[in-house]
């Protein structure tokens, strides 16, 4: 009798398990990202480049800067990525370049989509439906003769987050 | 002998126990949505890197300065200052300094040569001869004047007949970094 009990018990506890497992479904699910490459090496400046205030990934041969792939079942609901930059102004170099400097848009938008990278979060793309999503982005960082001379870098993260 | 007949069986319901029990914690954690245990991820970070090197553009606004025949009034001091200034603009991403030096001198008396001067504006009067002679400096920015007037002086007979020809070296340098 206390054999059955037990095995009883074990099966009940077991039961509980799998239940709670497959409830929790929906959590596993949240939408998850991944990007392409971790680090974007822009053109080499030039004179020209501080002449027309920017240097951008080359938009004429359609490349892109950023490749990001969001996940997520669509049953399990919409979701938002966001964009924001790590810093208030960029790495290295003499001079306190803000990050917002840094613009990015959509690849498929035109150029007047550039927006500055702030601080705080804004939205890239929201799938209120769900489903998985490649986003292309371009990025340009404006430049001009009082660029001082130097290795600059800053960084740029997404979040994506349930709609 | 009892205790080793019941010794399998207790260990074998403590590993039931310790299975059933991780399970149940890691069903429990996955339906709170515990972020170790739903293996997602909802953030990446992308670095954008860039190299600025030290860019500098020089322009000469009035390459070539073309001396009026001279009266023997404008001859008396001794010599004569060109008619207008030298005008240049630099371009700079990094501090500057600007130099000039004679290049190239086609005259009757070249005795004269080193009393060349080279009067920048706001600046100080300067020689020129054959070594580089900084007449500038400045930060970095765009189109940034730099003006200068040359006094060519002649012999102390006066000035010798034929055509003289005066050649400036110019070099724009980065200083400081």
């Amino acid at each position: 009798m206390a054999t059955s009990s037990r095995v009883l018990r074990t099966l009940r506890l077991l039961a509980f398990c799998l239940l709670a497992t497959l409830f929790a479904e929906p959590a596993r699910c949240e939408p998850t990202i991944s990007v392409r490459t971790h680090r974007v090496l822009l053109p080499l400046i030039d004179d020209a480049d501080l002449e027309t205030g920017w240097v951008e990934t080359d938009p004429a041969r359609g490349q892109y800067a950023i490749e990001v792939e969001v996940s997520s079942k669509a049953k399990s609901g919409g979701w938002v990525l966001y964009i924001h930059s790590d810093g208030s102004s960029f790495r290295a170099g003499s001079a306190d370049k803000p990050s917002s400097d840094l613009m990015w848009k959509v690849d498929e938008a035109p150029a007047s989509a550039y927006e500055r990278l702030e601080e705080q979060e804004s939205i890239v793309l929201a799938m209120p439906q769900g489903g998985d999503a490649r986003v292309l982005l371009d990025v340009r960082v404006r430049l001009d003769w009082t660029t001082e001379s130097g290795p600059l870098g800053a960084g740029i993260v997404f979040r994506v987050a349930p709609y | 002998m009892r205790p080793a007949r019941h010794r399998p069986a207790t260990l074998r319901s403590a590993v039931i126990r310790a299975v059933v029990l991780r399970s149940a914690l890691v069903g429990v954690c996955a339906l709170l949505g515990s972020p170790p245990l739903a293996l997602s991820q909802s953030t990446a970070r992308v670095e954008v890197d860039m190299l600025v090197p030290p860019i500098q553009k020089l322009e000469v606004l009035s390459p070539i300065l073309v001396m009026p025949p001279l009266t023997v009034a404008e001859l008396a001091p001794g010599y004569v200052r060109l008619p207008q200034p030298i005008d240049l603009r630099v371009w700079s991403n990094t501090e500057w300094e600007l130099a000039v030096r004679l290049a190239d001198v086609k005259t009757p008396d070249t005795s004269e040569l080193t009393r060349i001067r080279c009067l920048v504006s706001g600046g100080t009067v300067r020689s020129l001869g054959p070594d580089w002679q900084v007449i500038a400096k400045g930060q970095s920015g765009a189109d940034l004047p730099v003006s200068f007037e040359l006094r060519v002086p002649f012999g102390v007979g006066g000035a010798t007949p034929g055509t003289q020809e005066l050649s400036l070296d110019y070099r724009l340098s980065g200083v400081g970094r």
